[in-house]
């Protein structure tokens, strides 16, 4: 009988915890990650339409492409994504990708967000 | 002893409720929000081929579009914007002129709604946005000119607007983007598609007009 009642205690305790919402367990992260882009798309209007890779985090650096033939793909284009820019220089979240990467390049999955890549600060 | 058992197991089982309660409530208020009426107004993942590529859509944020004024952010600068709805994708599609028939292209596709407190503000932001044209803060060999679409459908579902042809180079090729304005009372849409200059790129510009007017 003693048994059943410390059990049931338990069972009481285990769906205590389990019942509590995610995200009061969860921390909130704060620092540098490597992640890949959530979007690629038109940025902005500078004299002609400028497409980035949109990133969840400033100061965006050590970039690379996942998708087919990886960074080596992009030599021809702007001097090959390590040299790409970030846009807007001080905060760097939007990695600048060459139009014509992103069109003549497309079936590399160019247009592909998550073949972005980046260290970003989240 | 069994008392105190007893006592322990119902404080848990109290506990347990409450906190399962305002668990299910707080899941209940992230799923109830209402949706924003302005999304079903761009374009919808199923007005677009089945291989687009990227397509994604969220409510429009004053740093969307930094930098110079262009057609896309100056609305957002007109006095009664009240709120905005963009969406965007990747058009894939088959190249029709001569020299690359045949092969396949895709243009990028971006459409947002803007929302006014009322119509004469709506028109306000249409005509900035067409007086953005004839200043020449845009690529120095940009040839803008009036681009064909559907007036008599537009009209007939109480949408008045312009389209605009810009064709320039840049990064050693020409490209074109198409751009339609249309007001509809206190609403703006915008429609851009971007590509290379072929016949196909106009169809799918003349393509999406023709969705957005009608929604």
């Amino acid at each position: 009988m003693r048994k059943l009642k410390l059990v049931s205690v338990l069972v009481l305790l285990a769906s205590l915890v389990m019942l509590m919402p995610g995200a009061s367990l969860a921390q909130p992260l704060q620092g540098w990650i490597t992640t890949t882009a959530y979007l690629v798309a038109y940025s902005h209007w500078d004299r002609g339409p400028h497409y980035a890779a949109f990133f969840s985090g400033d100061y965006g650096y050590n970039q690379h492409f996942l998708g087919i033939g990886g960074d080596a793909a992009t030599a021809p284009y702007r001097g090959g994504i390590a040299a790409w820019d970030w846009y807007p220089a001080t905060w760097r979240s939007r990695l600048l990708t060459p139009r014509t990467w992103l069109i003549l390049e497309e079936w590399r999955g160019a247009t592909l967000h998550y073949n972005y890549q980046a260290t970003v600060f989240h | 002893m069994k008392k105190r058992l007893l006592w322990l197991a119902t404080v848990f089982l109290v506990l347990s409720i409450i906190i399962a309660g305002s668990s299910v409530a707080a899941l209940g208020r992230g799923h109830g929000q209402p949706e924003n009426p302005l999304a079903r107004r761009v374009l919808q993942k199923s007005d677009l081929p089945e291989d687009s590529q990227g397509y994604y859509a969220e409510q429009l944020t004053a740093d969307r579009f930094p930098g110079p004024p262009c057609p896309a952010n100056i609305p957002l600068q007109v006095e009664g914007f009240l709120d905005g709805y963009e969406m965007n994708a990747w058009y894939p599609f088959v190249l029709q002129d001569s020299v690359s028939q045949g092969k396949q292209s895709v243009a990028f596709v971006l459409n947002v709604v803007y929302q006014y407190r009322d119509k004469v503000q709506s028109a306000t932001a249409l005509e900035r946005q067409l007086e953005w044209f004839h200043k020449q803060d845009i690529a120095m060999d940009a040839k803008a000119e009036q681009a064909g679409y559907d007036e008599s459908l537009a009209a007939a579902n109480g949408v008045h607007g312009s389209a605009m042809q810009l064709t320039y180079s840049q990064e050693d090729h020409n490209w074109v983007t198409y751009w339609f304005f249309g007001v509809e009372g206190d609403t703006l849409m915008l429609l851009m598609v971007d590509g290379l200059p072929d016949p196909a790129t106009q169809e799918v510009f003349d393509t999406l007009v023709a969705t957005i007017v009608q929604r």
